[in-house]
């Protein structure tokens, strides 16, 4: 029961295929409380298909998704962030047509359910915390970085028991990561767990607890990042047959 | 600046509300088909900014028309009434294609939209002729308010607003970041906890209330229907020309593309008496080529320059 | 043991249902279902084109049966001034349409090709107007007909009676569906257009010139629903708004069979056609034949939206 309890989201034999191409098979994962995850591997290894998954933006096609207990497998995706996954996206997707402040604001509105006043409250607390100012300027004017905050905060107005980031680190400066890399921290210690999908190995061995190695779609290896960056298959998968 | 833009609204509905007591009868006439198209235009593009396209104005125009204009005749009971059913089976039957169509959007919703005119118009000419009139309609004994012009005006005027304070409402509320959220990027709309298919149905059925509640008063006062005439293409595409015309996704770019081809309208039926749908189709392809937000973006564009 | 387990899919079930409904009407009406498949090869050889344009450069025209009625003017135009046999307008017509479909193209399909869907079919919808009225103003709203002897032609064998020369559009679609599979599978262009239908970013990534493939699928469907115009008017009345109801049963099909699948487009114009024709047989239902589209349509999207959820 106690071991029941640590572990928030995990997922059971969790396969994923599209139109006959495997993008996940049989995928075991646990993501424990207040625990920062890393999900790495090479590129097309099911990485961002496994969040797409995990928040509902298509169902498995076998296995499933346990929350808090619960099989979440069939919700649909606006139950499953109301019910606090949360999630940023890999390439930025800024609501253009609304402000800054307002792009937060939606996760306040729809997810808890607020008035307006009380997100736009709850809003600007949350760009507050993530350090954005300027809360009225249109998304199109906004830097790499204040987007891609913003898709934290976003995540954030939602309140979340579990935070997905999917390769937050692309395309800003290195300074700029390590700022972020605080902000993630800080949300941890609010009590969230996150899983990070990340290509910057330093980011991941500075921020992550654990790590899980995806390879086509499969559990390669899984531990603290200093052990798996050590493991000759996850080396191998990385480097490739021909290195 | 907020007291000004309070004063200026309320003068122009003074003004508007006054109107009948010092205009001629074929001015008001004029104006009150031009309010209507306003409103069809207005509540088209309540739709639009959620991402939906609708070609089936005209559709709902004639089934608010048939349903009001039905009733009045097996009830006889107050013509208002009978408006409002009008409206509400409107709103019923869009409910129910909403359900049926709205999971899968885009092209398929256009296009289903795009049919219904003509497939409605197909039911009730099967439908017996006894409820309908079949291919000659049905002819009411009487207009509403007895053809009175002044309380003609006042009740469209009084649709003009509800669609107006709607779509106001649709601006400025959680409407407002739900349907912009929808528009801008579904899967971001569903990552924030919004149920897509819910908010379209409801929305839809909203725009298809007020689509066939100015049908249905249309019918009121011309005091018929016919399959023809009713579920013409003009009602689809005349609002949507105007609204494009004026600026899409605002209240005040239908309600001035309204103003600009409903006057510019009356002239053209005098200078071509048929084949003047075309202006409205090259007005639909020049603005979608060249003047994507309107006159109100050509304005904003202009004013902001300075 | 083959035949059971061929019989498990759904492209044989449906070969099967076919045959066997096919089998029924035959014995009880035929000249239904002769009736049936002429007005399917009609629908199908109408739908093909415009599944083409939509499958490869991603675009639908709801001026598709606008371009067909223009075609269908074409031929009673030529025919009038002429003298000589429609039929004879299709090579005039054919080369006019290719050209009208690469001005068209460049005007206003390309403007639009990377923006929003609901620009491209505001455009086309735009579009398809504009043919419809500048048809009214030239030639008023009146049904013209074409009187070619021919094609009134019947063959009775035994109790059946049927029209001969609506044949003309069975061969038409089976013509017009050999050429268009051959040419996207042989042919350089068609395999390029396959290749930008199915990813024009990586197309282009391989050396294809993404446009000029859209300008020749697009002219080269125009040129066909051109020709098919002067087919159509031989048999039957050309007013302005003749294209319309073919638009959007066409977009029926294309719905129903999935885009991309040009064969489907066969299956489902056979279902369409021969529905129709077996309503338009029962007394007192004909006028409801209209409706069968619609509800096929709405079926296909509810079909389609489940197996989205459950993929």
């Amino acid at each position: 029961m106690d071991m029941q309890d640590n572990v928030i989201l995990k997922t059971e034999k969790l396969s994923r295929h599209f139109w006959g191409l495997v993008a996940l098979t049989q995928v075991d994962i646990e993501l424990k409380r207040g625990e920062i995850l890393g999900i790495i591997g090479p590129n097309g290894a099911g990485k961002t298909t496994l969040i797409n998954v995990l928040t509902g933006l298509f169902p498995p096609t076998e296995g499933r998704i346990i929350y808090e207990g619960k099989d979440i497998s069939a919700l649909p995706a606006h139950i499953r962030s109301r019910i606090g996954i949360a999630r940023t996206f890999q390439i930025s997707r800024p609501l253009v047509d609304l402000t800054l402040l307002e792009n937060v604001m939606t996760g306040a509105l729809f997810a808890r359910g607020l008035t307006c006043p009380q997100a736009i409250k709850k809003a600007s607390d949350v760009c507050g915390f993530m350090g954005l100012q300027d809360l009225d300027k249109p998304v199109s004017k906004l830097t790499a970085l204040e987007i891609k905050k913003m898709e934290v905060a976003r995540a954030l107005s939602t309140d979340p028991k579990i935070l997905m980031l999917d390769e937050l680190m692309a395309g800003i400066s290195s300074d700029e990561a390590d700022e972020m890399m605080d902000l993630i921290n800080k949300i941890r210690g609010q009590g969230i767990s996150i899983c990070v999908i990340e290509h910057v190995m330093r980011v991941i061995a500075a921020l992550t607890d654990r790590v899980i190695v995806l390879d086509w779609g499969r559990t390669l290896a899984e531990g603290p990042y200093a052990e798996v960056s050590h493991n000759p298959m996850v080396i191998k998968a990385y480097l490739g047959e021909d290195a | 600046m907020k007291i000004w833009k309070a004063f200026v609204i309320a003068a122009l509905f003074l003004a508007a509300a006054s109107l009948p007591f010092y205009t001629g009868t074929y001015l008001l006439h004029t104006i009150y088909i031009i309010m209507m198209y306003m409103s069809l235009a207005i509540s088209w593009d309540m739709l639009l900014r959620a991402g939906q396209l609708s070609f089936g104005i005209a559709g709902l125009f004639g089934i608010g028309g048939y349903a009001a204009t039905m009733l009045q005749v097996f009830t006889n009971i107050n013509p208002l009434i009978c408006i409002l059913f009008g409206a509400i089976m409107a709103g019923l039957i869009s409910l129910l294609i909403g359900l049926a169509t709205l999971r899968l959007r885009g092209i398929y919703f256009a296009i289903i939209t795009l049919a219904m005119a003509e497939i409605f118009r197909v039911i009730i000419r099967n439908l017996p002729d006894t409820w309908t009139g079949g291919a000659m309609g049905i002819v009411l004994n009487n207009a509403i308010f007895n053809g009175d012009v002044k309380q003609t005006y006042w009740l469209v005027f009084g649709i003009l607003l509800i669609t107006i304070v709607l779509s106001e409402v649709f601006n400025k509320s959680r409407i407002h970041f739900a349907i912009t959220s929808i528009r801008n990027d579904e899967i971001v709309a569903m990552s924030s906890g919004i149920d897509i298919f819910k908010w379209l149905v409801v929305i839809f059925v909203i725009t298809s209330t007020l689509q066939g509640l100015v049908g249905a008063a249309y019918t009121e006062i011309y005091g018929s229907v016919n399959p023809d005439a009713n579920f013409s293409v003009h009602y689809s595409l005349l609002p949507l020309a105007m609204a494009l015309l004026g600026g899409i996704r605002s209240t005040w770019g239908p309600v001035i593309g309204a103003i600009v081809l409903g006057l510019a309208g009356e002239y053209l039926k005098l200078l071509m008496p048929y084949g003047y749908l075309i202006i409205y189709g090259l007005i639909i392809i020049l603005v979608i080529l060249f003047l994507p937000d309107g006159i109100m973006g050509l304005i904003k564009k202009l004013t902001q320059k300075k | 043991m083959q035949i059971v387990s061929k019989l498990r899919e759904r492209r044989y079930q449906a070969i099967l249902g076919a045959i066997i409904m096919a089998v029924i009407i035959l014995a009880v009406k035929p000249e239904v279902l002769l009736e049936g498949i002429q007005r399917s090869s009609l629908y199908a050889v109408i739908a093909l084109p415009m599944a083409l344009i939509l499958g490869i450069v991603g675009i639908i025209n709801l001026a598709h049966g606008d371009f067909m009625m223009l075609g269908s003017y074409m031929a009673y135009w030529f025919a009038v001034k002429s003298g000589l046999d429609p039929l004879l307008a299709m090579i005039p017509a054919m080369l006019a349409f290719f050209l009208i479909g690469i001005l068209t193209f460049y005007a206003l399909i390309k403007p639009v090709l990377g923006s929003q869907e609901l620009n491209q079919l505001l455009l086309t919808f735009g579009l398809g107007l504009v043919l419809e009225e500048a048809a009214n103003l030239s030639f008023t709203s009146a049904p013209l007909k074409l009187s070619v002897p021919y094609v009134s032609a019947s063959l009775t064998i035994g109790d059946l009676t049927f029209g001969t020369f609506e044949f003309v559009y069975v061969l038409a679609a089976m013509l017009v569906f050999y050429i268009i599979s051959l040419f996207l599978k042989k042919t350089r262009i068609g395999r390029a257009a396959r290749a930008v239908g199915q990813n024009p970013k990586g197309a282009k990534l391989v050396g294809i010139d993404v446009n000029k493939t859209y300008l020749i699928i697009f002219s080269l469907s125009i040129a066909i629903i051109g020709t098919i115009g002067v087919l159509f008017a031989m048999r039957h009345s050309v007013f302005p708004v003749m294209g319309a109801p073919y638009t959007m049963k066409s977009f029926c099909l294309i719905a129903m069979a999935g885009i991309g699948n040009i064969t489907g487009i066969l299956w489902y114009s056979a279902l369409l056609g021969v529905s129709e024709s077996i309503i338009t047989a029962i007394p007192g239902a004909a006028g409801w034949a209209d409706l069968v589209f619609f509800a096929l349509i709405v079926g296909a999207i509810l079909i389609r939206s489940y197996q989205q959820r459950v993929k």
